[in-house]
């Protein structure tokens, strides 16, 4: 939970059924989650990525909530946003 | 980051409310205020001037005036003799001098009203002036100052009846503040107490949530129809459809990718307790758990309608600062954004900004949240309660007479 620690990226997940966590620091040179999950891609502050393997047509779920559905398949990891979920 | 707010696993982990000591004053309809006040209350605009005078220099008063017109026509009219009932007889209210223009009015009141002792009536046009006026408003505050002396007693965590608000949101508010509100108030409602939640349009795209959340169909029903109605409204006077523009382009650049995201922001502080009831605008809560009032989205405008159903203490989620609050129900301002706390430095009850940048855990959190709700119900002043900030606005929908 250190802010910069390890070069992981600080985010929260809202509920434990949620298949994405939010990103809450700028540290975009930073290329993993503490749950070593690896980022592949700059994910700004405030965005969500996948700490699950999200299939196409599966549920975004946040908040432990249906917030979309994945319009690819969205390996964990990846940037999930408009490009990828609707 | 293994730390989850909403429904955190292990419920035990922080202070856990019920085992704080919580007093306040029990009343003689059961209920449970956390202040004692003495109101002077204005019933219409034409006397709160004097209010106002009654109250100066004296710490004792709390002036309850809200620019409340005449010539109010059928429900208009309902609310404004439902507000100064609910006020009169709040849970954080021990005693009301209650202010009319004219004798008619006083009349009127003393025959609707409940009788109680702790209620004094005043007339301005039966005073033989201005000056006689304020005198006799403030010998009868005296007097009903000493009449209404009285201590607290041991309560219990499910006595609490709390106003759940948020404003000037952002992305600190909508991952930490308000799901961390949603803790208490799950945790509120497991105990047996009350919470109530507003702002209808905060609802709209988060409609889904309703479907499990219900404690049965006729709640979903009432509270889907109030949603629906609010959209109708918002989209006639915005000229386009509010669905179709929300998540906004900037909302969208901030990371919000559809509108039930956006909307889950505010609606997290509701927890995922089950709605006991759907509301109209000042309706008494009259069961514990958790009830949907249906308000507009003003925050003066909602926290009066919930401190008229009976709230005792406001939780208030912020991103950016707001500074609404109400005088009769003790409203707390929460926040995680970093930038807002340093510039608002000292207006804020609750700084989230160490969780918030992964500084502290969620249980020290959570246990700082419960402490100091525990110390502003148990008498410590809280921000907007040490500013005097707070408004009495009452809605209403027909043109006045």
């Amino acid at each position: 939970m250190q802010l910069g620690a390890n070069k992981t990226r600080y985010s929260i997940i809202l509920h434990k059924k949620d298949n994405v966590a939010t990103i809450l620091d700028s540290e975009e040179e930073n290329k993993a989650l503490e749950d070593g999950t690896l980022i592949e891609e700059i994910i700004p502050i405030g965005h969500k990525v996948a700490i699950r393997d999200i299939m196409k047509g599966q549920p975004v779920i946040k908040y432990g909530v249906k917030i979309g559905v994945a319009l690819t398949d969205i390996p964990r990891g990846k940037h999930v946003h408009i490009h990828n979920c609707t | 980051m293994s730390t989850y707010i909403i429904a955190p696993e292990n419920q035990t982990d922080y202070s856990a409310p019920e085992n704080l000591i919580w007093r306040g004053y029990r009343r003689s309809d059961g209920r449970v205020g956390c202040r004692n006040h003495l109101i002077v209350l204005s019933t219409v605009a034409l006397t709160d001037r004097l209010a106002q005078q009654i109250c100066e220099n004296n710490e004792l008063f709390v002036p309850v005036v809200g620019a409340f017109s005449r010539g109010l026509q059928q429900q208009d009219e309902k609310i404004i003799d439902a507000f100064i009932e609910a006020v009169v007889f709040h849970p954080n209210v021990g005693g009301a001098l209650i202010l009319t223009h004219d004798r008619q009015y006083m009349e009127k009141l003393k025959t609707n009203l409940p009788v109680s002792n702790n209620i004094k009536f005043l007339s301005f046009m039966s005073c033989a002036g201005r000056e006689q006026a304020v005198e006799a408003g403030k010998l009868a505050g005296l007097e009903l100052s000493r009449q209404i002396k009285t201590e607290r007693q041991s309560i219990s965590f499910s006595d609490l009846c709390v106003a759940l608000e948020c404003g000037g949101s952002d992305v600190s508010s909508s991952i930490c503040s308000n799901p961390m509100i949603g803790v208490f108030s799950d945790r509120l409602a497991q105990a047996g107490g009350s919470i109530v939640v507003s702002e209808t349009a905060e609802f709209i795209g988060a409609e889904a949530i309703f479907n499990k959340r219900c404690s049965d169909n006729n709640v979903k029903k009432s509270i889907l129809n109030f949603i629906q109605k609010k959209e109708k409204l918002m989209s006639r006077d915005a000229g386009k459809d509010y669905r179709g523009t929300n998540p906004t382009n900037e909302n969208i650049e901030g990371g919000l990718t559809t509108l039930i995201e956006k909307s889950m922001g505010a609606v997290s502080k509701t927890g995922t307790s089950k709605f006991v009831s759907a509301i109209s605008f000042g309706e008494r809560v009259n069961k514990p758990g958790l009830h949907f009032m249906d308000t507009p989205f003003f925050s003066p405008v909602s926290l009066t309608g919930m401190m008229m159903a009976g709230c005792t203490i406001g939780l208030f989620a912020m991103g950016v600062y707001n500074p609404s609050g109400n005088l009769l129900c003790p409203t707390i301002k929460i926040c995680g954004n970093p930038k807002t706390l340093q510039q608002w430095s000292g207006e804020i009850d609750i700084d989230l900004s160490l969780y918030f940048l992964g500084q502290e855990t969620q249980t020290q959190a959570l246990s700082r949240i419960t402490k100091e709700i525990n110390l502003i119900f148990s008498g410590k002043p809280s921000i907007a309660e040490k500013n005097k900030e707070g408004q009495f606005m009452l809605t209403r929908s027909l043109e006045a007479l």
